[in-house]
């Protein structure tokens, strides 16, 4: 399958176009490419700020460690998706008692190729806090209005087609509506999703409008290119001028292939909020804060699988149709989150004939989950080379998700589930809603909780303060000149709700900043 | 003949922790806005209080001849009398000696001296010093302690030896009084 004009592979190398073999001491391979502005990471945030500034005529290069996978290449293999589009397998983890696993994607298209889709805007009274505490400017729900527009038009940002919903996300529903509870319709970037329910192994159909097919190809067209396989080792700077990238392509064993610089004024860094503080420090930036890697938050999960009597075949039917939003002003959303049975039956506290005869019940599950604003942050150190995360769970935030757990299950137990199992190990599964009375006054210890998250944040933090924040409110980082980030890292905080459009809106208004400062002579941002 | 304001002394009593957060934080002075200005300066070290450096007099200029198009600034010894004295210029306030000349410019952040980039970096070593002077050593940064206001400028030393920077010491600086000495060259 020949790849679009203007992407490059590994295949590829080193007839990139632009690049010259130049030599270089000890490194003959060394292919130099020139360019305006070097975007590392083609997700959420570089493949938006990619797009826009290609349309604004710089000549952009994005850089991406994963490979170029097209719709085409979607299947239900979960496994091979895995292996293909998520880093290290998906299975990484923050360190800490207990430890949190998260996911992220390694392909074009960064994890909005393989997230669940959900594009809400940053809830009103979150951008109050970062204008109001973090200094940010120009934030508020008003002044960011025209910029989630622009975004939602861009990926198609709607409701579901009503029969695209699967059984067990109606269950959720009218489970919420019986209980009383506010529960919404999830708006999602697709066009008419067929509800195939493969959204985080890559959509198959392409109606989830990830960057892939939305702001990449945009990119292209306006001449941008796209250098896959090719991870950035660092950032190049004379003093603290930006002057560019370099890095490996990475061969399929994952070892170093052939070495690569690009020469750039500006660099933007959308590597996620593990891997952006990760190039910083391996470049040897330092923020005059002194917060780089700090500030991380989670929005841990857990989930409960609930076991009834009827088929359910949660399979059938797009992921996440509804959330239940009763909660969340204590920092708590729930959804119908069905996976497929090879990762379930990997997440369930069971093994051997215990296992096996709850997998029996597959059709009859209905896996639950819930995200937590979290209130305690971890952080984003470098280990050998490697950004390795830490963060421990507070007290008040592991009771909040028991408290999550028990409301689900009691909201599970009257739509008729006969079993719950809980994400708790050791603590018994639940079989009536008398149980749930007894989980609600039980101490959960923090770790046996299995939690899971693929929502990192905050570890270049945005604001007016350079003494508080890595980056201003524009996603400069202070004291350095053409290096900016346009990922989560930028939050300043959780903001409790799924961040992809966020992380859209905040890399748009970065780009026309960047475009901005082209027009006019360059200066400090001070 | 005035003194130092309040807040200024509040200023300088901040510990080393709370001044640099006030560097971090400070504004950016525009060169040409000090130029004409003369300010009274404070070292706030340990070691400054029994100095014949505690107070001093900083001039700022529009270079004129060889220095023109440049502001540059120069430093008065003053009577070593404390911060809640007036700042007397030495031998006397009507012909102060001048010295240790610098030169006023924003930070290049490709350049050697480049630790705080939104600071104004006063380069001694293209003041027009001796060679052997041991002021042409001398790096210092300067930045506004409330932005936007050129009032009150909060600075750091550093001595440039070789390809080093050893950080000395902040130091205040206050608006004295106006003047419109240029140094010929």
């Amino acid at each position: 399958m020949a790849n679009p004009a203007g992407v490059f592979t590994r295949e590829d190398w080193p007839h990139v176009a632009g690049g010259t073999r130049r030599a270089r001491a000890f490194r003959p391979d060394l292919l130099e490419l020139d360019c305006d502005v070097v975007v590392v990471g083609s997700g959420a945030g570089g493949g938006v700020v990619a797009a826009e500034l290609a349309e604004g005529g710089l000549n952009v290069i994005v850089v991406e460690e994963g490979g170029y996978h097209p719709t085409e290449s979607f299947t239900a293999d979960s496994a091979d998706a895995i292996r293909r589009l998520y880093r290290d397998g998906g299975a990484v983890m923050a360190l800490g008692a207990p430890p949190v696993t998260y996911s992220e994607g390694r392909c074009v298209g960064g994890s909005t190729v393989i997230n669940g889709g959900m594009t809400w805007r940053t809830p009103e009274k979150i951008l109050g806090r970062w204008a109001r505490e973090d200094w940010v400017e120009r934030i508020r729900a008003d002044e960011m209005d025209a910029t989630f527009s622009r975004v939602e038009r861009f990926i198609s940002a709607a409701t579901q087609d009503p029969w695209t919903v699967g059984r067990d996300n109606k269950l959720l529903h009218d489970g919420a509506q019986q209980q009383g509870w506010e529960v919404v319709d999830n708006i999602r970037n697709q066009f008419h999703c067929a509800g195939t329910n493969n959204c985080a192994f890559g959509c198959p159909t392409g109606a989830k409008r990830s960057t892939l097919v939305t702001y990449i190809p945009r990119a292209l067209h306006f001449g941008a290119r796209v250098l896959a396989n090719c991870r950035v080792d660092r950032v190049r700077r004379r003093g603290k001028r930006i002057t560019g990238v370099e890095g490996h392509m990475v061969q399929a064993n994952a070892t170093n292939g052939f070495p690569f610089r690009i020469n750039a004024r500006r660099v933007v860094l959308s590597a996620g909020a593990i891997h952006t503080p990760g190039i910083l420090f391996r470049s040897g930036i330092e923020s005059p804060s002194g917060r780089i890697g700090h500030n991380l938050s989670l929005h841990p999960n857990v989930k409960v699988t609930a076991v009834f009597d009827d088929e359910i075949r949660g399979w059938e039917g797009v992921h996440q149709a509804y959330q239940v939003r009763e909660f969340q002003d204590e920092g708590l959303v729930f959804a119908a989150v069905n996976i497929p049975p090879s990762i379930t039956a990997m997440t369930l506290p069971f093994y051997g004939a215990q296992l096996r005869d709850l997998m029996r019940d597959y059709p009859r599950m209905v896996v639950a989950g819930m995200l937590l604003e979290d209130t305690e942050t971890g952080r984003v150190r470098n280990l050998a080379g490697k950004p390795t995360a830490t963060y421990q769970l507070s007290d008040f935030d592991a009771e909040r998700l028991v408290r999550g757990t028990a409301l689900l299950s009691e909201m599970l137990f009257g739509m008729g589930a006969k079993r719950i199992v809980l994400p708790f190990e050791g603590i018994p599964d639940l079989r009536s809603a008398d149980d749930v009375k007894r989980l609600y006054a039980q101490k959960v210890p923090k770790e046996c909780m299995e939690l899971v998250t693929v929502h990192m944040m905050g570890t270049c933090a945005m604001g007016g303060d350079r003494a508080r924040h890595v980056c201003d409110s524009w996603g400069r980082v202070y004291d350095t000149e053409g290096l900016v980030v346009a990922d989560a890292s930028l939050f300043p905080s959780p903001i409790g709700v799924n961040p992809m459009e966020t992380i859209m809106a905040l890399a748009t208004r970065t780009a026309a900043t960047i475009l901005d400062e082209g027009r006019r002579p360059a200066r400090l941002y001070a | 003949m005035s003194l130092a304001t309040s807040e200024y002394l509040q200023v300088a009593e901040l510990s080393g922790a709370e001044l640099e957060k006030v560097m971090i934080r400070g504004g950016t002075p525009d060169p040409k806005d000090l130029a004409g200005w003369e300010y009274r300066g404070l070292n706030i070290a340990f070691w400054a209080a029994h100095s014949p450096i505690q107070k001093f007099i900083k001039g700022f200029y529009l270079g004129e001849g060889r220095e023109s198009g440049k502001v540059m600034g120069y430093n008065e010894p003053v009577v070593q009398n404390g911060p809640e004295n007036p700042w007397i210029a030495k031998p006397s306030d009507a012909s102060p000696k001048r010295f240790g000349f610098y030169e006023v410019d924003y930070v290049d952040p490709s350049a050697k001296d480049n630790q705080y980039l939104h600071a104004l970096l006063l380069d001694y070593g293209k003041g027009g010093n001796f060679a052997l002077d041991p002021a042409a050593r001398l790096r210092d940064y300067l930045v506004q302690v409330e932005p936007g206001s050129n009032e009150r400028l909060l600075g750091k030393a550093y001595l440039a030896i070789g390809p080093a920077r050893i950080s000395s010491n902040y130091f205040l600086l206050e608006r004295h009084k106006a003047t419109d000495w240029v140094r010929s060259r």
